[in-house]
């Protein structure tokens, strides 16, 4: 038995030392150390010696056992070392390739100036309101109390459809609707396509886009207009940049303000960008004309209010230093991918 | 509107450096757009040519001797026609360097010595004139600098007026907003014309036929006029503010409309058959040629001045050729009248004529200006082109317009405005543009407003004045206060937002294309007579006509990208665009407007990777996509069904049915509609309609707990007709769908010798689970076998 055992260890230990891989290591283990392997069948024939020898053999079985698990492992690790070499070896690369680049979309850049415009005056309460491109003419001009001997309702400036309808030159008429819908006090804005019968160049588009703002409570103030603007031109240019006002002229609103920024290059010195002016145009507000309270029913006298628009393509322009407006509208992916 | 500094000065004196003045312009009244320096360079002189001599060899070259109040001439050979003695003419002097860059020297010529240089009006910069030497026209001592002969250097405001104000239409609006500034008066006086001819009723007559149209009317004749150019100081400051100089009748009408707004015209008294004016409608057949030279027709809605027999000008707009002022003018017909302003703008727009007069007069002109601007011209017409002015003037109006009277509240000018101003203030403020208070009561103080002023009507109005003159720029900026929490967010803006962050994830660009299309454009996608997509509502004054039509579909718009990009040699193309489509309502009402969501993938110029991997869009690219998309919003009932589309490929199409509503196509572009648009294809497409995913979409998102057992999977092998499309199984499953049954996936779809030709094997994976416990072997067996034996009933296939 003792010279049986012997044997087997070192016939096991000569087989190990010629495993080369998992599966022979598997196999070796199966037949010795497995349930039915030779270690464990000498094992289980040493309750059928002479109990006076038992404890001889049984102590010689376990070590034999002992030190064959443990040369197991040290082949385990031997090969995990020689396939981890193998592996290194056959798996490496040259870094220096380029790597796998997985498409990424752009969302359009005036639909990030848009919704970034949007998001500082939701941040002061204003709530985004829409409203259809096709419009009539009481909502894009009369309620607006532009009366139709305006030049604005010239058919050089307005695109007109059948029967009278035409595509808003404004997002203005969203005012209209809107205080028809809801109820004052209130404030909102709305931002999208406008339309003009301007021809193409690099500072005309027949569609452009706009942003709209209104606000309408008991004690609004022309200090307020000045105010929120400010606050949306400091957040969207950078906090030194300043807004002044310049009287002008929309049949909607009295006061009615041109409103620009110093200019976002030269800070007010003078350059190209701002015709050496120091002061670019970004902006048209007012105060809400009492005829428009009047046309939407809002008793003038109860109410005052004030109106903004701004142009998104101009501000997309300044913001990323664009100098030519159709390059929004032809997409050009090498354009867009920018963004 | 441009004005010169020095012109404004002569109004009002104030010292405020030419910039700043504008700057304070723009500031308080109208935007003024460019300030130019008018000069002449240092060193031009009056001179007068005291001698000639044709030069013996040269023809062309004159010698001249020039005194230019020096001791002794200057001899200076000139090469123009026009020089001749005793005329006297610009020159510059030994050093000068004239705008072009070149210096004015000493040079020897042909043996003698020229010293300066005689000059034309271009060589100053001062016009386009090179036909010859310049030769004054006006008075000045030999030696006299050339700025000081011209009033210059003078600086020319570029004033963008506001159709509100039709007052800074003229220099004396501008200074009366600059005195209001400075404090400084406003003198509009000038020394009244000598008119020592016979009363002007007794040479000539006015008939106004029309005085709603022509509620004004002043006339006065000039007999025995001179005509010859204007001074040569009056030509240039017309130039400098952009309107030709013709002679000096023409010159001083524009000049005095320029000066205090008042449109002017002068007729050629001789020409006006039977010597009288009527002021009428037009009538049918009548024609008038203007002094554009067109010949124009005239009918019952237009406003004409006419003589006794025809129509001489179109009234407020411009003139007739056969009545106007020539050389051969001795006896001159003067107009100032006051015409209504929607009636010249209609007219105006009608005939396609705007002219300064026009521009004027349909911004409405100060009626009360007439009578004034016609003395101002008779003064200085008799002093340009003398003459004798008949005594007295025609006026139909004489009694002249009342001033409207509007009443302000401080306190609640005040309020509207954010600033802290008295009654004092804004009496003061509104005073210092020529309002006058008229008396003041509870309900605040009562103003009357001059005439100039037509845009002053109500409370509001001189809110703004008050603003204006106190300074936009010194409002302080009051953020309001106002209660939080209704900025409730738009849903749809939000699930917009949603959706671009999806595709842009995936890949592909966002474009923004125009709303217009051309007929073209329908043409390419090749559509039968009578589709939807052709009730494409008209522009009627399109910018041209590839853009005369609203947009059906979103389509034409990401091929115009496809195509501009294939062209422009891009990568792969992947875009989307959301927006607006338009169709004609059936009703005849307002055409309706839908929301769209379209997607292309098209080949470009993409090299394949290194590696080898190469993903070419296919129509299950652009499917995958939507169907992703309806993941993303949470849409669960999305079917797909096969359709036939003229715009895609048959048999690569797919309409997106949600429940019982067609929802969008998703397909390959047919070849015809990519050979029409030029393009490289295959190119995938998917339009969608964005009103009903929105309806449809589901934003709230809540957790479902992790499954805590373990699920079974079965394989299947379905064996069915090659033509059964997949979605019949997939159908079934969910219609038999066992609650256990987790989810089903597609993994292979077989077709070859191990099967019949007319079959083919759908291998799918099903993962079954329970939420109450760990399924065993023999009951997922109960739930699995009836399943997969219905589906082999259904289908009419067998498993293999």
């Amino acid at each position: 038995m003792k010279d049986e055992l012997e044997q087997i260890c070192a016939q096991a230990l000569d087989d190990l030392s010629r495993v080369e891989d998992e599966a022979a290591l598997e196999e070796f283990q199966i037949q010795y150390l497995g349930r039915k392997g030779r270690i464990t069948s000498c094992m289980k024939s040493v309750g059928k010696l002479p109990p006076e020898q038992r404890p001889e053999m049984g102590a010689l079985a376990n070590r034999i056992k002992g030190t064959l698990a443990s040369e197991c492992e040290q082949c385990r690790l031997r090969l995990a070392e020689a396939g981890f070499r193998e592996r290194v070896r056959r798996d490496r690369v040259d870094v220096t390739l380029p790597g796998h680049r997985y498409p990424r979309g752009h969302i359009h850049p005036l639909t990030r100036t848009a919704r970034e415009m949007i998001s500082i005056f939701e941040g002061m309460g204003f709530v985004l309101e829409t409203g259809p491109e096709v419009e009539t003419e009481w909502y894009n001009f009369d309620a607006l109390n532009i009366p139709s001997d305006h030049p604005a309702r010239d058919m050089q400036d307005t695109l007109y459809l059948d029967r009278g309808f035409l595509l808003r030159t404004h997002t203005s008429p969203v005012q209209i609707r809107t205080m028809e819908r809801g109820k004052p006090p209130l404030r909102m804005i709305c931002a999208g396509r406008t339309f003009r019968a301007d021809s193409v160049d690099a500072s005309h588009s027949p569609m452009f886009h706009q942003l709209e703002g209104l606000m309408v409570d008991t004690d609004i103030s022309f200090a307020h207009l000045k105010a929120v603007l400010s606050e949306f031109v400091r957040r969207f240019f950078g906090p030194d940049t300043k807004l002044r006002f310049r009287p002008s002229f929309f049949p909607f609103t009295e006061p009615s303000a041109d409103g620009d920024i110093s200019c976002i290059v030269c800070g007010g010195r003078g350059c190209s960008l701002c015709s050496r002016k120091g002061w670019l145009e970004i902006l048209g507000a007012g105060m809400v004309d009492p005829h428009v309270f009047r046309a939407v029913g809002y008793d003038p006298d109860l109410w005052r209010g004030f109106a903004f628009g701004l142009g998104i393509d101009r501000c997309a322009m300044l913001r990323y230093g664009i100098d030519d407006i159709r390059l929004f509208y032809e997409n050009d992916l090498r354009f867009l991918d920018q963004f | 509107m441009k004005a010169t500094i020095h012109w404004i000065r002569e109004f009002t004196s104030v010292d405020v450096d030419p910039r700043s003045l504008a700057e304070e312009i723009t500031l308080q009244a109208a935007e003024v757009e460019n300030v130019e320096r008018l000069e002449v360079p240092a060193g031009v002189v009056v001179g007068r040519v005291r001698g000639c001599e044709r030069d013996p060899k040269l023809k062309k070259i004159t010698w001249c001797a020039v005194d230019v109040g020096a001791k002794e001439p200057l001899e200076i050979a000139c090469g123009a026609g026009n020089v001749r003695e005793g005329i006297d003419v610009p020159v510059a002097l030994p050093g000068t360097v004239l705008p072009d860059g070149m210096e004015v020297g000493t040079r020897p010529f042909r043996g003698r010595v020229s010293s300066g240089m005689i000059c034309s009006e271009r060589e100053l910069g001062l016009g386009d004139d090179h036909e010859g030497i310049w030769e004054l026209s006006g008075a000045a001592a030999p030696g006299t600098p050339f700025e000081t002969y011209l009033k210059l250097p003078d600086w020319v405001l570029d004033v963008d007026v506001t159709p509100n104000r039709p007052d800074l239409f003229g220099v004396l609006g501008l200074a009366r907003e600059v005195g209001a500034r400075h404090g400084s008066p406003v003198n509009d006086g000038f020394a009244p014309p000598e008119c020592a001819g016979p009363a002007t009723e007794e040479l000539t007559d006015v008939l106004v036929e029309d005085e709603e149209l022509c509620p004004r009317y002043c006339a006065r004749l000039i007999k025995g006029v001179k005509i010859s150019p204007s001074p040569d100081w009056l030509r240039k400051r017309l130039e400098a503010c952009g309107i030709r100089a013709i002679n000096n009748v023409v010159d001083a009408t524009n000049y005095v409309m320029l000066a205090v707004g008042q449109p002017l015209h002068a007729f050629d008294f001789a020409l006006l058959r039977g010597g009288r004016i009527v002021v009428r409608r037009g009538r049918p057949g009548e024609t008038i040629v203007s002094i554009d030279g067109s010949e124009r027709q005239v009918d019952a809605d237009m406003l004409v001045i006419a003589d006794a027999e025809r129509p001489v000008a179109l009234a407020g707009i411009m003139g007739g050729k056969d009545s106007e002022v020539s050389e051969k003018t001795v006896d001159l017909f003067l107009e100032s009248a006051y015409f209504e302003s929607r009636q010249i703008r209609r007219t105006s727009r009608r005939v396609g004529l705007a002219t300064e007069s026009s521009r004027r007069f349909e911004r409405i002109v100060d009626p009360n200006l007439a009578p004034r601007a016609l003395e101002r011209l008779t003064g200085l017409i008799l002093e340009t082109a003398g003459g004798q002015a008949s005594s007295g003037m025609i006026d139909t109006h004489p009694e002249g317009f009342p001033r409207r009277e509007v009443r302000i509240d401080p306190a609640r000018a005040a309020a509207f405005l954010g600033v802290p101003l008295g009654p004092e203030d804004i009496a003061g403020f509104l005073s210092s543009i020529g309002l006058e208070k008229r008396g003041a009561d509870q309900a605040g103080i009562v103003f009357s407003i001059p005439t100039w002023r037509p845009d002053l009507e109500r409370e509001a109005d001189l809110f703004e004045e008050v603003a204006r003159l106190y300074g936009y720029n010194r409002v302080p900026e009051i953020l309001p206060c106002c209660p939080l929490g209704n900025a409730i967010p738009s849903r749809k803006e939000g699930i917009l937002s949603r959706i671009r962050e999806f595709f842009c994830g995936r890949g592909l660009d966002e474009v923004i294309t125009y709303s217009f299309l051309g007929a073209r454009n329908l043409e390419n996608l090749g559509l039968p007579p009578g589709h939807p997509l052709r009730e494409a509502p008209a522009i009627l004054n399109p910018v041209n006509k590839e853009q005369n039509l609203l947009r059906t579909t979103l389509i034409p718009g990401l091929l115009e990208v496809t195509g501009l990009n294939q062209r422009r040699k891009a990568a792969d193309i992947r875009c989307f665009e959301t927006g607006a489509v338009f169709q004609e309502a059936k009703d005849g009402g307002k055409p309706l407007e839908k929301c769209r969501l379209a997607a292309v993938l098209a080949p470009g110029k993409a090299l394949s990777h290194w590696s080898g991997d190469s993903s070419r869009p296919d129509f299950f690219s652009i499917k995958g996509l939507v169907e992703d998309l309806c993941a993303h919003l949470k849409i669960a009932a999305a079917r797909y069904l096969p359709v036939e589309d003229p715009i895609f490929q048959p048999g690569q199409a797919a309409a997106l049915w949600l429940g019982d509503f067609p929802a969008g196509v998703v397909g390959a572009v047919s070849d015809p509609v990519v050979a029409a648009s030029g393009l490289e294809g295959p190119v995938f497409l998917a339009e969608l309609d964005l009103d009903r995913l929105l309806g449809a979409a589901h934003t709230e998102r809540k957790y479902s707990r992790l499954p805590e057992y373990p699920a079974v999977e079965r394989d299947i092998a379905l064996l069915v007709d090659r033509e059964l499309p997949y979605g019949k199984v997939a159908e079934i499953l969910d219609k038999l769908r066992p609650p256990a049954l987790e989810s089903y996936t597609l993994f292979d779809i077989y077709t070859g010798d191990q099967v019949p030709a007319d079959k083919k094997s759908l291998a799918i994976h099903l993962i079954y689970r329970s939420p109450d416990g760990t399924l065993d072997d023999k009951m997922v067996s109960s739930l699995h076998d009836p399943l997969i034996t219905e589906l082999l009933g259904e289908t009419r296939g067998r498993l293999r």
